[in-house]
């Protein structure tokens, strides 16, 4: 079920509740009203029966005082038919009739005195005489036969008269004179008279106003009254009447019309009064009532409901959003979330919110856990790859003369790669233990400048610039640091340069000083990085680059550690990809020791100009290194040829000559020398694969000072130099 | 004749003299490009090549062979560590490749592994 159904089902349970209670609180309101009702229309009644008793009463008082006539003393009927007809004239409608005590009528105030009356006693015919009124006698015999017999005032029920043949009553008093009835004195009243006066009474609209006779014969009636009078009542009216003298119900019209009707019966006339009202009309503030109830509760309901669906959308669209952001976050995007008015949506938004950070973080995690993977898997390459090498040199060493050239260029091969392994193994050390903060700095002052040359010099030596060249600028600075971590820094920043620098290109290396800080400059002109793999690439593990140029990726990570706890920095610049990189390191400087130039110069000229002519390039290689080592300037050449023109540019104090060499061999190049340099102390020393006595003659022979047998053992190379100085 | 390729140029010169002394031709190349080109030069009829190079990747060089010179038999040599989420020579035993080693080897299997092609070529 949607959102919204269970809001509108919610209204509903509101709303219903009050509905049931607002009916209940109508419904006895309905009864109070009825009652009220009920009770007006007989209060209504009441007073309408009283106003006929009033014309009633009012009639007989006048029949009374015309009683007391003295004209009825003396019998002189023409005075009275006179004073009757003068008391009359204000009631056309009505006139008075003298009757005998037989029954003759000897006066009537609507006819000329003298003329011949009918005798109601002898002339009255009963109901049915008359064919317009079936019910109702035909003569208004009645009246006066009643007051002959009782002596008293008589109210007759409708009867059609003689005279006027139209419905009429009659209101009979007695004539006594001494005490003896003489006459009879009727008022006779048209029938039409009475239904004036009861529209005269104003009744409400949709309601009939009816008077009755004692025999339930119409007498009156404020509507359809030429067609009603004189008739029956509806039998339902009848039954009513005859039940109470008082009463009150709901029945139905003649018409079938539901009607409320309410009746009182004069005690005096014995007539009924009765006020029919339409039910429509008599319940119309009740159904005023109950439309207003019903059309409260619609609006109620359809403002509940529009309620609801504005509510429930204003809940189901953020949720929705809520879900859609959930979604993006499952799938590992950053899901933008709008507030929400909703206080309990909110908190769902900041627990997703968090749930998605905490994603991110487990996201982050994986991520370095892969990083690990991979650079386990870079470890077991680097270190596998040297055992390759060192497994193959191996199994050459074994096989092959250790007198051969094959022995002496395995023998170079185990040992770089086992040096490459050392640094590889030293290095991951080094960031094991800056990682645990376990590193302890062996300082001492020294020059930057001199450091980085003699680095530079002995990488030349091992044939490492070997397919770049390298340009170094260096102005002495010094700094007090652990020499061994700065040639570190140094190693790396070149190791990343030829790394990802084309053969050929150039690496600056430069030293310079700054305010207080010293300078180290490495630039290659390699495939350089993208501005945001600036700040990464001094990550532990991370490689940027081509993925297949290898590496553990802890070299520049080291760097920027080494720095950083020698009280500097490291950084990178890139014009972006293509355009090579720049880094610098950043190195705390100190005050040059005073008269610190002259060890140095002194150390500068320790060292001797040595000529090393060999044409295998590890062994080549090797020696330049070694003797670098040892502070002396070397020049090595592969050949007699290129040996002989270096030693012109930089006449040697040492040369160190292969014997068996392509083209012209060691004994010729010492010769030469020895020619070249007759005036010059220039030592020579020779170096062979064979340790003969012959070879040795021979090569003293030659004008050698010495002789070393392959591999050179650097010890000895050193004692031999020292020996000849 | 063996053309061998990988990018360390220690390890090649050592796998080179210790192939030598075993009696093999050897020519070096230091990536998968290099090869080719010494192949199309001069049809060799092994090759043995690290799957873990710069330039052409090794699966490239493998995929180029099988295409081109389908006689000549494949080496596969590879220092990615069996633990690797990627076992590099499984793929490249996908590939069709004749042999696989994991570095470090002894020269002993290298050479094993030859004569055990080179019968299986010339039965």
């Amino acid at each position: 079920m949607r959102l919204r159904s269970h809001l509108i089902v919610l209204v509903a349970a509101a709303v219903l509740p009050l509905l049931l209670f607002a009916a209940v609180i109508v419904l006895q309101d309905v009864g109070e009203r009825r009652e009220i009702m009920d009770r007006g229309m007989h209060d209504t009644v009441r007073a309408l029966s009283l106003a006929v008793d009033g014309e009633v009463k009012t009639s007989l008082a006048v029949l009374q005082t015309l009683a007391e006539s003295p004209y009825l003393d003396r019998g002189d009927l023409a005075h009275f038919h006179e004073i009757c007809v003068r008391t009359m004239r204000a009631r056309p409608a009505a006139y008075v009739v003298l009757f005998d005590t037989s029954g003759k009528a000897l006066v009537n105030s609507s006819q000329p005195y003298g003329v011949s009356l009918p005798n109601p006693l002898t002339g009255t015919r009963p109901a049915g005489a008359d064919p317009r009124y079936p019910e109702v006698p035909l003569g208004g015999g009645d009246p006066v036969k009643n007051v002959l017999e009782s002596g008293a005032p008589v109210v007759s029920d409708l009867f059609i008269s003689l005279v006027t043949r139209g419905p009429r009553i009659g209101l009979d008093v007695p004539v006594v004179r001494a005490g003896e009835l003489r006459y009879v004195l009727e008022m006779s009243i048209d029938a039409t008279e009475f239904t004036h006066a009861l529209q005269a009474q104003r009744p409400p609209a949709d309601s009939v106003l009816a008077l009755v006779d004692r025999r339930g014969i119409v007498i009156a009636r404020t509507r359809d009254a030429p067609a009603r009078v004189g008739k029956p009542v509806a039998p339902e009216l009848a039954r009513q009447i005859s039940a109470s003298d008082l009463g009150s119900g709901a029945g139905h019209s003649a018409q079938g019309t539901p009607v409320y009707r309410a009746h009182a019966r004069s005690p005096l006339s014995g007539w009924t009064t009765s006020l029919a009202l339409k039910e429509s009309a008599a319940l119309a503030p009740l159904s005023d009532t109950l439309a207003l109830l019903a059309g409260g509760a619609a609006i109620a309901i359809v403002l509940g409901l529009a309620a609801a669906l504005l509510i429930g959308r204003r809940i189901s669209a953020p949720i929705s959003a809520l879900a859609a952001a959930a979604r993006k976050l499952a799938l590992g995007e950053q899901a933008e979330l709008e507030v929400h008015a909703v206080r309990e949506l909110e908190e769902l938004h900041r627990a997703l919110v968090a749930a998605g950070a905490s994603a991110r973080q487990v996201d982050e995690v994986q991520a370095a856990s892969r990083a690990k993977d991979e650079f386990l898997a870079m470890l077991s390459h680097e270190l596998r790859n040297p055992l390759a090498a060192l497994t193959a040199a191996a199994h050459v060493l074994k096989i092959a003369d250790p007198a051969s050239d094959e022995a002496a260029k395995a023998a170079a091969v185990v040992e770089r790669q086992t040096r490459h392994m050392s640094r590889l193994i030293s290095d991951l050390l080094d960031i094991s233990r800056i990682a645990h903060g376990k590193f302890a700095l062996d300082r001492e002052r020294f020059d930057l400048a001199e450091a980085v040359t003699r680095l530079v010099n002995l990488w030349r030596a091992w044939g490492r610039f070997e397919r770049h060249s390298v340009a170094l600028h260096t102005a002495a600075v010094w700094i007090d640091a652990d020499r061994a971590r700065i040639d570190q820094i140094s190693a790396n920043l070149f190791d990343n340069a030829l790394k990802f620098t084309p053969p050929g290109k150039t690496v600056h290396v430069s030293v310079e000083a700054g305010p207080g800080i010293a300078l180290l400059r490495v630039a290659d002109e390699g495939v350089g990085l993208a501005p945001e793999a600036r700040q990464r690439i001094f990550e532990l593990f991370v490689q940027e680059g081509p993925a297949a140029e290898g590496g553990l990726g802890i070299g520049l990570a080291l760097v920027k550690r080494l720095a950083e706890i020698h009280g500097g920095s490291a950084a990178v610049e890139s014009a972006g990809p293509g355009k090579g990189a720049l880094f610098t390191v950043q190195l705390p400087s100190v005050p040059a020791p005073a008269g610190a130039q002259i060890p140095d110069t002194a150390q500068r000229g320790a060292g001797r100009t040595v000529l090393i002519v060999e044409d295998n390039d590890d062994a080549r290689h090797m020696l330049t290194a070694a003797l670098v080592l040892d502070g002396h300037q070397v020049h090595a050449a592969p050949d007699g040829e290129s040996g002989l023109a270096l030693a012109e540019r930089a006449p040697p104090d040492v040369a160190l000559i292969d014997i068996r060499l392509p083209g012209m061999d060691g004994y010729e190049v010492a010769r030469r020398l020895r020619a070249a340099y007759q005036r010059r102390r220039i030592a020579l020393i020779a170096v062979t694969g064979f340790g003969q006595t012959e070879d040795r003659r021979r090569a003293f022979d030659a004008g050698f000072d010495a002789h070393l047998v392959k591999p050179v053992n650097a010890e000895r190379l050193k004692r031999v130099m020292a020996e000849l100085q | 004749m063996i053309i061998l390729v990988d990018d360390n140029a220690d390890h090649r010169l050592a796998l080179r003299m210790a192939l030598e002394l075993a009696g093999y031709r050897v020519r070096e190349a230091a990536h998968g490009g290099e090869a080719l080109r010494l192949q199309r030069e001069r049809s060799a009829a092994f090759l043995i090549t690290d799957i873990f190079m710069p330039e052409a990747d090794g699966f490239e060089t493998i995929a180029a062979f099988r295409r081109e010179f389908p006689a000549t038999r494949i080496i596969a040599v590879s220092g990615g560590g069996q633990r690797a989420k990627h076992d590099y020579l499984e793929a490249a035993t996908l590939m069709g490749v004749d042999a696989t080693l994991h570095k470090p080897f002894e020269i002993e299997s290298l050479l094993g592994t030859l004569r055990l092609l080179r019968e299986r070529a010339e039965p």
